[in-house]
């Protein structure tokens, strides 16, 4: 195995042909122009290719999902249309997959061969090469006939999905008053509390005493996407793994109770790109998680059978979840994913009854038409208004009884590429929303960059805190702007700029309102900007954490920045794409030091420490009464800060990159601390992995590490 | 706050390793009034943009540096590791971390590692451009022609 073989794991399998946005000509017309050949055997042989190592992002029928782009129909051929077969092989030989075993030359062209026969190009008797110089045809062909789209029926079903099973001795059921105020030693919702802290009153691990952390247990995790939140109640570990593996274990031993794993539909992987599924919650004598598979399933917490599922949305329209659900208000609530491609239906938030899965209310997140904020959209119809996925969940202000929820961005991504400008704000995308958890009613929306143009989406965290008095609510996006706003009304406060950005001319310091670089503004099909940050964002998913003792919000935060221009996507139903190429680079004036963590004062906003490094953060922030925060890289190092100096006081490198939303709880009286290592993921990893190949990290090992003090 | 703001909050360091020169440079009028006036940028050479077709293609790094003493810029880069020849060697004019236009050229050996060394003269206008941070090195090679290797001069000794 060569050194490249030991990284670049799951993942990016996406961009790869994303980045390609591949794809092939009109049939007749390429044959009519000359155009290449194959010969039938080859493409049947594609066929089976392309599913073993294309078929998990870009799905079997070939129309891709999120970065992951379309291979067969209007858009592939928009890419590649009139450009040499070679160019296509050479481009797909040198990119995908990102990780996993690579076809043989003779493999790689018998996937192209594939998808030219399921972009209409019909087989002649000359075989395809990988240097066959005819171009791709462009044109309107159709997919072919003779390979028909497999369509995952989304059938709910409850057959017992349990390969290990046991049984939680003496469970007692979460409730309401639990999820509002945990008991310390519980890690009950996805950031601990529903302020969205990520902060623990444990305080038994300290400034002084963290030298002496050791480790005390590991757990090998599924393969995929790794980024999980565990959440452990009484001493009992729940734990998410890639493909919707759910299991239960003793928190202080690490010894397996009961295993959950999802089973999927025809046509959805198990293993595709975005398997990670961030988060689960708990409720009663349930854990509810959001599939793959676009359904919601409640399992019994002592036994992880299943209780119930429910079919929130149809996956083969494109509908997904990478965001697990949190319980609010008595409901489950949810944010499905997915919502890049063109279909009536857009994209929404919605709320179940915990105990039976009935849907209670479904929250649009794109305007109607005819609704408020329709019009923000021109005069799009509704089937070509995409975006506004659920990347993060909420956060909730229970005396307001009020939801804090983010949107991403408008899908395609540049403004020219969905038929608008950035004048068109594009309601309720890049925004964040507060909706009643009775009734899913908006109560008021903050849309941080209207008409947002460049992926840089404000999609992540909420933070409430209340400072001098006001309640207030922190986030921060891409864009590297930590917001404060009010959360009662949605008043703008003040903002901070944590890295630099040249997106904006103008940040309005009395209102937030932003005005995009003129060329930004103008930009056309084709017509590359360069800006920072890229799309892999001044901050990304990694979840800030609150220090009530430095009155801090410490931030993970990433120095890239990138040039991009948008591509032509088809405006038609059943289309739809992130289209736009992408290239990236250091940030001038970092020295090369693509990660960074700084604490930030909530009254003030300044930065009270930052640390700068080459290696990107790739975990969330975890603070603690004992004056730490807990964070991890992609070069292995798991560390302890001073949270109120920025001084490393305990380092670990663990078995591969660092990844997820590291915890600490209690079991048997003593404090542990938790954190994941993982594999995969999106542009936040994908580009400081490219951008510093000099950082190496196995290609396997996604893992939970679980530490507490040596005994004295 | 912008690069160059960032790059001016480090300014009292700087100021203080001038004056610092000042005292090594000993007591040759001439030599302390040039350690005075001298200003300082520096800029990391990194890859050009890249994406996953690209990225094994572009390669190398290093550093440059450069000093204005009146309207005379000295500028000092060493580079490694790329991935063929250099061709050419421009200072272009952009604001930071976006392309713009050739400004001046510059001699580069035509290898994959080496050391740049030019004195420019500038105008009251280039040197303001330069107090900006709107000057970039791009070093162009055989297998990029549209550049490899490229870093801004931005104000302070700390960048690369």
């Amino acid at each position: 195995m060569n050194r490249r073989g030991l990284r670049r794991p799951h993942g990016g399998h996406a961009l790869a042909l994303a980045a390609a946005g591949l794809i092939a000509a009109g049939g007749d017309r390429a044959l009519a122009q000359g155009g290449p050949e194959y010969a039938p055997e080859q493409a049947q042989a594609g066929r089976a290719a392309y599913e073993s190592a294309c078929g998990s992002c870009h799905l079997t029928t070939l129309q891709g999902s999120f970065e992951a782009p379309e291979l067969a129909g209007p858009n592939f051929r928009n890419r590649w249309g009139g450009r040499p077969v070679s160019e296509l092989v050479d481009y797909v030989r040198a990119t995908m997959p990102p990780a996993g075993e690579r076809p043989d030359e003779t493999g790689y062209v018998n996937i192209i061969a594939y998808m030219l026969q399921r972009n209409g190009v019909a087989a002649g008797a000359a075989p395809l090469a990988a240097d066959t110089a005819a171009a791709i045809g462009g044109g309107d062909a159709p997919v072919a006939a003779d390979a028909p789209a497999p369509r995952p029926a989304p059938v709910a079903r409850l057959a017992p999905e349990l390969d290990w099973q046991g049984e939680v001795a003496g469970f007692r059921p979460v409730t309401d008053a639990m999820l509002r105020e945990p008991p310390p030693g519980d890690w009950l919702n996805f950031r601990r509390t529903y302020d969205g802290w990520g902060y623990s009153p444990l305080d038994e691990i300290t400034a002084d005493n963290v030298g002496g952390l050791e480790l005390e247990w590991v757990w090998a995790m599924a393969e995929g996407t790794n980024q999980p939140t565990p959440l452990v109640h009484d001493g009992i570990m729940y734990l998410t793994n890639p493909g919707n593996i759910i299991q239960a274990l003793d928190a202080a031993t690490g010894e397996v109770i009961w295993q959950y794993i999802r089973t999927f539909p025809e046509g959805v992987s198990a293993t595709s790109f975005f398997n990670q599924l961030r988060n689960i919650a708990i409720y009663g004598d349930k854990i509810f998680l959001s599939t793959k598979d676009a359904a919601l399933v409640a399992l019994d917490a002592r036994t992880g059978a299943i209780a119930w599922e429910h079919q929130i949305a149809d996956p083969a329209l494109g509908f997904t979840n990478v965001s697990g659900p949190i319980v609010a208000g008595g409901l489950v609530v949810n944010g499905i994913n997915g919502c890049t491609r063109f279909t009536e239906e857009s994209c929404f938030i919605t709320a179940h009854d915990p105990e039976t899965g009935e849907e209670r209310w479904r929250t649009y997140t794109i305007a109607r038409p005819g609704e408020p904020g329709g019009t923000s959209w021109g005069d799009l119809p509704l089937v070509l208004r995409g975006g506004g996925d659920s990347w993060m969940p909420g956060s909730y202000d229970p005396a307001l009884d009020l939801l804090y929820w983010p949107t991403a961005q408008a899908k395609p991504w540049v403004p020219a590429s969905r038929g608008l400008t950035v004048h068109d704000a594009v309601l309720y995308t890049n925004s964040t929303l507060a909706i009643r958890s009775g009734t899913g009613e908006i109560a008021w929306y903050y849309q941080h960059v209207p008409g947002e143009a460049l992926d840089l989406d404000e999609a992540f965290e909420k933070v409430l805190v209340d400072v001098g008095g006001r309640k207030t609510l922190f986030t921060i996006g891409k864009h590297g702007i930590l917001w404060k706003l009010d959360r009662e009304t949605g008043a703008f406060l003040g903002h901070k700029e944590t890295v630099f950005q040249n997106v904006f001319d103008r940040i309005d310091p009395r209102t937030g309102e932003v005005t995009y670089r003129r060329d930004i503004a103008e930009a056309g099909i084709g017509d590359w900007v360069s800006v920072c940050p890229s799309t892999a964002g001044g901050h990304n998913w990694h979840s800030m954490a609150y220090s009530p003792e430095a009155r801090a919000l410490i931030i993970p935060l990433s120095q890239t920045c990138m040039e991009i221009a948008g591509q032509e996507v088809a405006l038609e139903p059943g289309s739809g794409s992130i289209g736009a190429d992408r290239k990236w680079f250091e940030m001038p004036g970092t020295g090369g030091r693509l990660g960074k963590l700084a604490a930030y004062d909530v009254e003030t906003l300044e930065e009270i420490w930052s640390i700068e490094q080459r290696a990107a953060f790739q975990t969330a922030v975890l603070t603690t009464a004992g004056g730490l925060a807990f964070a991890g890289d992609l070069d292995r190092s798991f560390r302890a800060y001073d949270a109120r100096t920025g001084d490393v006081l305990w380092e670990q490198r663990l078995g591969t990159s660092v990844q997820g939303f590291p915890v600490t709880y209690t079991a048997g009286g003593a404090q542990y601390v938790a954190v994941a290592t993982g594999l995969g993921g999106g542009s936040p990893r994908m580009v400081p992995d490219m951008l510093a190949p000099e950082i190496w990290y196995p290609a396997t090992g996604n893992a939970l590490y679980v530490f507490k003090l040596r005994k004295q | 706050m912008n690069a160059a703001q960032r790059a001016r909050a480090h300014r009292p360091r700087r100021v203080a390793l001038g004056l610092l020169a000042c005292v090594l440079a000993g007591t040759a009028g001439g030599g302390l009034l040039r350690a005075q006036s001298a200003e300082q940028f520096a800029g990391r050479l990194s890859r050009m943009p890249v994406d996953r077709a690209t990225s094994p293609s572009i390669s190398g790094g290093g550093e440059v540096r450069a000093t204005l003493a009146g309207s005379e810029l000295t500028v000092s880069a060493t580079f490694a590791g790329m991935s063929s020849p250099a061709t050419a060697a421009h200072l272009h004019r952009a604001p930071v971390a976006r392309r713009g236009p050739v400004a001046f050229t510059v001699d580069v050996p035509a290898a994959t590692s080496g050391r740049i060394e030019a004195t420019i003269d500038l105008s009251e206008a280039q040197v303001d451009v330069l107090r900006d941070g709107r000057y970039y090195l791009l070093i162009h090679t055989e297998n990029n022609p549209r550049g490899e290797l490229r870093g801004w001069l931005l104000p302070g000794r700390r960048q690369p």
